[in-house]
């Protein structure tokens, strides 16, 4: 009698610890999406797997986090107070972004200038009080827009700015929360995740059942729906248009990137730059310092350095210009020529 | 007697067991509370073991006191649909013969998802909840056969110590 | 370990579960595709692409009329500052949004049951 019990029982327990370990492993199949609004625009979060609810609490706090640190939308954010003390001992975060920054500024020939605000502002891409400022107020603006004139010290970790001058990280903000959240996905070790962050997409692994991540790229234009589809992994595809911010007035329209060098919307011929690559921080840098340069000197740059990055241009005639390094994952329907390095 | 009682609630605390473990990590049917039934074991056994009076009475006291303990409403509602649903077929077809422990449980582990089913679309008032049929008819298929043959092995070593 | 009547059973819930499967797939076209509103991260409501119809929404936020025709869907009217979602192109593919910034609203395509064209949309 006791003997069967204990058959029965040991039965039982196993029993018990199967099922046990069988839903544990299903369970590496659930995922977690959040969308929250935060930086000024709307983001996605999905993350695949065990901890992925935790992951993705964990990104949200991040990302509000740095929406607090780099907001120049408020009063107490790091950015904020750096504009209005003109110096400053600086966080991790922004001693990074300025680093980064400072790195493009030179690696872009200026094209990637963090001191164009003061200009953003005048145009009224601030605070959305949209205006055309005179030619004589552009050009007593540019003065103040120089990334060379900012002093940091490494060692001390102090900055200083010149009186007039302002900083924003808006064209580097994105791409480096994005970097920061795959961080925190690695952290809590997923395998498969995708954050779309107002547009700017970063995966992190393959999808869930191992293929790779297909990403559309938005149309500028009305009667076509997407410039075409990429397939990646691993990798951030952030695109840079006019079509994202602007206004009109008197007929013409303004879009919000300013060219630094101008200190007008950047017209080109260009109307958007998708720039592929594993770092989001660059690819948002990127982005906007590529569409300021070009379709010639953009696609120099790249010969320069197609190791670093793989792009898709559209210029106004739709025509796609598509670099080497992504031809066989870019499928389009649009005319597209394939950009070599040689 | 005195014994039967006594296996009545051994068979009742192991199915609140096992109810647990399913409470804890639900299986994503997408559907909120649907549960897969694995307590459907005891279910079984006792349908074999004991009178169908007192089966019926541990399938019900377990999904009341689970549904109490760690449950909610609509999962109560859910696993009782389902229970008594799954009960009623596998009674029904016991009594008809012809089938073995292993095709009255498969019919219970079906009947079980279909009952729960039920409930649902009603309760969300939404008939898209028929898109996870197909996959919870598998799924009733497969645990059912699953807890077939547990139960086929648990009964032959019990029904000699209840004798 | 099974009996014929068994093996009936099996095969008949496996036949089942097929023909169940199979008339969804082949009904689901008109049904799978709806249109999801979700405002500050929460859902609002879905609904239907197959049917045409217009979401009036007024809240704390703003107002915002969302149409829904001939399986497309665009913001008709909103009284948002800036607009860009009333100039926002009709959307009728699955992860299309439009997005309301101002009043925290999103509008998105969702389908149940059937292969993505994409995953994200980069812009």
């Amino acid at each position: 009698m006791k003997e069967r019990w204990k058959r029965v029982l040991s039965v039982g327990v196993l029993m018990i610890v199967g099922i046990t370990i069988g839903l544990f492993l299903r369970d590496d199949n659930k995922s977690v999406t959040k969308n929250l609004f935060a930086m000024d625009t709307y983001m996605e979060l999905t993350a695949y797997g065990r901890n992925s609810e935790e992951a993705v609490e964990a990104a949200v706090q991040e990302i509000q986090r740095l929406d607090a640190l780099l907001s120049t939308g408020s009063e107490m954010s790091e950015v904020t107070i750096v504009n209005r003390e003109k110096k400053g001992s600086l966080s991790e975060d922004y001693a990074y972004l300025l680093k980064r920054s400072m790195e493009l500024w030179k690696l872009t020939d200026g094209a990637f200038d963090i001191t164009v605000y003061p200009l953003m502002q005048a145009w009224g891409f601030a605070d959305k009080k949209y205006r055309v400022p005179s030619v004589t107020e552009i050009e007593s603006l540019l003065t103040y827009v120089d990334t060379s004139k900012i002093s940091y010290d490494e060692t001390t970790n102090e900055v200083v700015i010149p009186e007039q001058a302002q900083i924003d990280f808006g064209g580097i903000a994105k791409g480096y929360t994005s970097s920061m959240v795959a961080q925190i996905m690695k952290k809590y070790h997923i395998q498969s995740a995708m954050f779309n962050l107002g547009g700017n997409v970063q995966t992190v692994g393959t999808k869930a059942d191992g293929s790779l991540w297909r990403i559309a790229i938005k149309s500028p234009y009305d009667n076509v729906p997407y410039l075409g589809v990429i397939s990646i992994a691993e990798k951030a595809v952030i695109t840079s248009g006019g079509y994202e911010r602007y206004f009109e007035e008197d007929g013409i329209r303004y879009h919000h990137i300013i060219n630094p060098k101008t200190g007008m919307p950047v017209q080109n011929g260009l109307v958007s730059v998708t720039i592929i690559c594993e770092d989001g921080t660059m690819a948002d840098g990127l982005s906007t310092s590529l569409f300021v340069m070009g379709k010639e000197t953009a696609i120099s740059f790249w010969k320069a350095h197609s190791e670093m990055f793989d792009m898709i241009l559209c210029d106004e005639e739709c025509k796609l210009y598509v670099t080497e390094g992504i031809k066989e994952c870019f499928s389009t329907e649009l005319e597209y020529e394939i950009i070599s390095k040689y | 007697m005195a014994k039967k009682v006594a296996y009545s609630a051994i068979l009742v605390a192991l199915a609140m067991i096992f109810s647990y473990v399913e409470v804890l990590i639900p299986f994503h049917f997408g559907i909120p509370g649907i549960k897969l039934g694995l307590a459907n074991l005891v279910v079984v056994i006792a349908l074999y073991l004991l009178k169908p009076s007192q089966a019926f009475s541990i399938s019900v006291v377990r999904i009341v006191l689970v549904a109490f303990l760690f449950g909610s409403m609509p999962s109560m509602i859910y696993s009782l649909a389902g229970g008594v649903l799954s009960f009623t077929v596998m009674l029904l077809l016991k009594k008809s013969k012809g089938f073995s422990m292993m095709g009255i449980s498969i019919a219970g582990g079906v009947s079980h998802n279909v009952g729960q089913l039920l409930v649902a679309a009603i309760v969300v008032e939404n008939m898209s909840v028929f898109y996870y049929m197909p996959v919870l008819l598998v799924a009733g298929l497969i645990t059912g056969m699953l807890i077939g043959i547990v139960a086929k092995k648990v009964c032959r070593h019990l029904r000699v110590a209840i004798d | 370990m099974f009996k014929k009547k068994d093996v009936t059973l099996i095969i008949a819930v496996l036949i089942l579960a097929g023909l169940i499967a199979a008339f969804l797939r082949i009904y689901s076209g008109e049904t799978g595709e709806t249109v999801r509103i979700m405002i500050d991260g929460n859902e609002y409501g879905s609904y239907p692409l197959g049917e045409d119809s217009v979401i009036e929404i007024g809240n704390a936020f703003g107002y915002n009329r969302i149409v829904i025709e001939n399986g497309e869907v665009f913001m008709q009217e909103a009284d948002c500052p800036d607009q860009y979602c009333v100039e926002h192109k009709a959307i009728s593919k699955t992860n299309e949004t439009i997005v309301c910034l101002p009043h925290k609203l999103v509008v998105e395509l969702h389908v149940q049951n059937r292969e993505d064209d994409f995953d994200s949309i980069a812009q």
